[in-house]
């Protein structure tokens, strides 16, 4: 039996005041509990008896178990309560999670310090004979055929590898690697993948793609069915988009722009700060309410948590 | 004060997430939700080979035939509010001919799913969130009721009248007669007599919110005596829910979404108080 935590079993026992034991195997263990109209009276567990074996046994990590309402009778050998039992043990393995998160956190410590940035990907369109609305096509032309490629299971990933050396023209980036650009930037990569995880949480299958990317050079740190091509892209977008803005005398930025795609598709892009979140959503799959009101500020918020200023 | 209320969400954990979510990006002082809180089966997954499965699912039997694809199907029976576990064909028979086996492996992976629950609350809403009240549903057994009572992030409610920001809110999960027999029903004369010394303890009735899911002759007794400011109550499945006005007081009843619907959906009401009187509300899907 897979997919129940004997414990809860153990809890509605008691609860309904019911009469069965349980056998129960790990790592080659075995060991039997003995419940009498919701009391725990007995239990044996490799040469321990009593307490001593109900301890160990509750201590065993997902055990497999049958449970037997056709029990055998039994001396009591154990006066103590089975809540506080449970709650001694959920204590010891609190403990346990605590010191392995110590550990973990000493393992996980950043030296902050930034990359330099990388030039840009392609040369401004101003001053060469090209107007910005002539440059556009091309770059939402590549963002639309990158786009058309997301249509895969969401699966969180590790951030991929830097797009090359700073200061070099990008590589092609390598999926799966740990997310050493982020921690040459001093970020968290804790908090990186917490906002991505978040968007994945909120929006389930409607999240095509996800990706929390550098400002400064279009590097992906993290992401969800991970597309640097639309990282690189995007990145320029926001950038032509508040020159543009700021040419035309508007505000700049907000905290997100949209754009719809054809078919079902919306691209939400975040910028804070020298990052910047892309998410391509299947809105047939999600209202928009959900993720305007719901999943957005949830997102937003633990972006602005972990964007350096 | 905005009052963020939502029920009948059967087990399913996106639909719980969303709540919480919804109660902060809402801007609520206060979240509430109502039940039916627990899913309504427990889908068995038999292992028929190393890495294949038989999953009997809504009167269709899907042969599984990986990991992947047992993780895909069992995340959506979860995801609307199911339980599963996985069984050897010799469980699977055994658990055929032992109906109490199976109600306890059913009420065991109920109590899991709202101790995950808790501890999702404990996370998503932190020390500084609002207030999330919750109470059961007249669908869910009683031996999730405990659970709230042990001082997390999501406060009991159910059968008491709890003070929120000057106003009383009075909650039961009781309701009359039904026909399907459930836990919490009762008839209408002892439902009537519990409700009105629940209710004697309320002050103003235009500070008062009355949480009532059940519909019957008691409530209505109950809503017509007492007058309360608002009351929010359950609509029958698929139900398109609403608001309405019985005498004074206003009545807001969510959406109720389909057991069959494709995804699984929250259905709330937002509600601003303000001075002993309504001033707005809006009903909320996410």
């Amino acid at each position: 039996m897979k997919g129940i935590s004997l414990s809860s079993v153990i809890q509605v026992i008691n609860l309904e005041k019911q009469s069965c034991d349980i056998e129960a195997r790990a790592g080659g263990q075995c060991g039997q509990l003995h419940f009498r109209e919701g009391t725990l009276v007995d239990a044996l567990a490799d040469g321990l008896a009593g307490e001593d074996a109900a301890y160990e046994i509750l201590g065993w990590d997902d055990p497999e178990f049958d449970v037997s309402t056709e029990h055998s009778p039994r001396d009591r050998t154990i006066e103590a309560d089975l809540t506080q039992m449970l709650l001694e043990i959920a204590r010891r393995r609190d403990e346990e999670l605590e010191e392995s998160a110590r550990s973990a956190a000493a393992q996980d410590s950043v030296a902050p310090h930034a990359a330099p940035p990388a030039p840009p990907l392609v040369e401004s369109a101003s001053g060469n004979g090209r107007g910005g609305a002539q440059a556009e096509p091309d770059i939402m032309a590549e963002m639309e055929a990158a786009l058309a490629e997301v249509r895969v299971e969401p699966e969180i990933e590790a951030a991929p590898e830097p797009h090359g050396a700073p200061g070099r023209a990008p590589a092609p980036p390598t999926r799966g690697a740990p997310p050493a650009a982020a921690v040459r930037s001093g970020l968290s990569a804790a908090g990186l993948k917490r906002v991505v995880q978040l968007a994945k949480d909120g929006l389930g299958d409607a999240l095509l793609s996800a990706d929390l990317f550098s400002s400064a050079d279009g590097t992906s740190y993290v992401g969800v069915n991970s597309r640097p091509a639309v990282c690189a892209l995007v990145n320029q977008v926001t950038e032509r988009l508040n020159r543009a803005f700021d040419k035309g005398g508007l505000p700049p930025l907000g905290r997100y722009y949209m754009a719809e795609l054809d078919g079902s598709g919306l691209l939400l892009v975040a910028p804070c700060g020298d990052l910047q979140l892309v998410l391509v959503v299947d809105t047939g799959r999600v209202q928009l309410g959900l993720l305007i009101n719901v999943v957005l500020p949830e997102v937003l918020a633990a972006l602005e948590e972990v964007s350096p200023g | 004060m905005k009052v963020f209320t939502a029920s009948g969400i059967e087990g399913s954990t996106p639909c719980f997430r969303r709540f919480l979510s919804a109660v902060r990006s809402y801007g609520a002082d206060v979240g509430v939700l109502l039940g039916d809180l627990t899913g309504r089966k427990v889908v068995s997954a038999i292992r028929t080979g190393p890495s294949t499965w038989t999953v009997p699912l809504d009167g269709k039997v899907h042969e599984v035939d990986s990991p992947t694809a047992l993780a895909e199907l069992t995340g959506h029976i979860s995801d609307h509010g199911d339980y599963w576990l996985e069984q050897t064909p010799e469980e699977y028979e055994h658990l055929r001919s032992n109906q109490s086996l199976v109600e306890l492996y059913f009420k065991s992976l109920v109590r899991q799913r709202i101790e995950e629950w808790l501890t999702l609350a404990d996370e998503k809403l932190g020390a500084d969130g609002p207030p999330v009240f919750v109470a059961p549903g007249c669908g869910d057994w009683r031996i999730i009721d405990e659970l709230f009572e042990h001082g997390g992030r999501l406060l009991p409610c159910d059968d008491r009248v709890v003070q929120i920001d000057g106003y009383q809110m009075v909650t039961s999960s009781s309701s009359g007669p039904t026909e399907w027999e459930l836990v919490r029903e009762m008839d209408d004369r002892r439902l009537y007599t519990k409700l009105l010394e629940l209710c004697s303890g309320v002050g103003d009735p235009d500070f008062a919110i009355l949480n009532l899911q059940a519909e019957s002759r008691a409530t209505q007794r109950i809503v017509k005596r007492f007058q309360p400011l608002v009351r929010f109550r359950g609509s029958a499945q698929g139900g398109n829910g609403g608001a309405s006005k019985q005498g004074r007081t206003l009545e807001l009843s969510p959406r109720s979404p389909m057991v069959e619907d494709a995804a699984p959906t929250l259905h709330g009401v937002l509600v601003q108080l303000e001075g002993g009187a309504v001033k707005d509300y809006v009903f909320t899907e996410a």
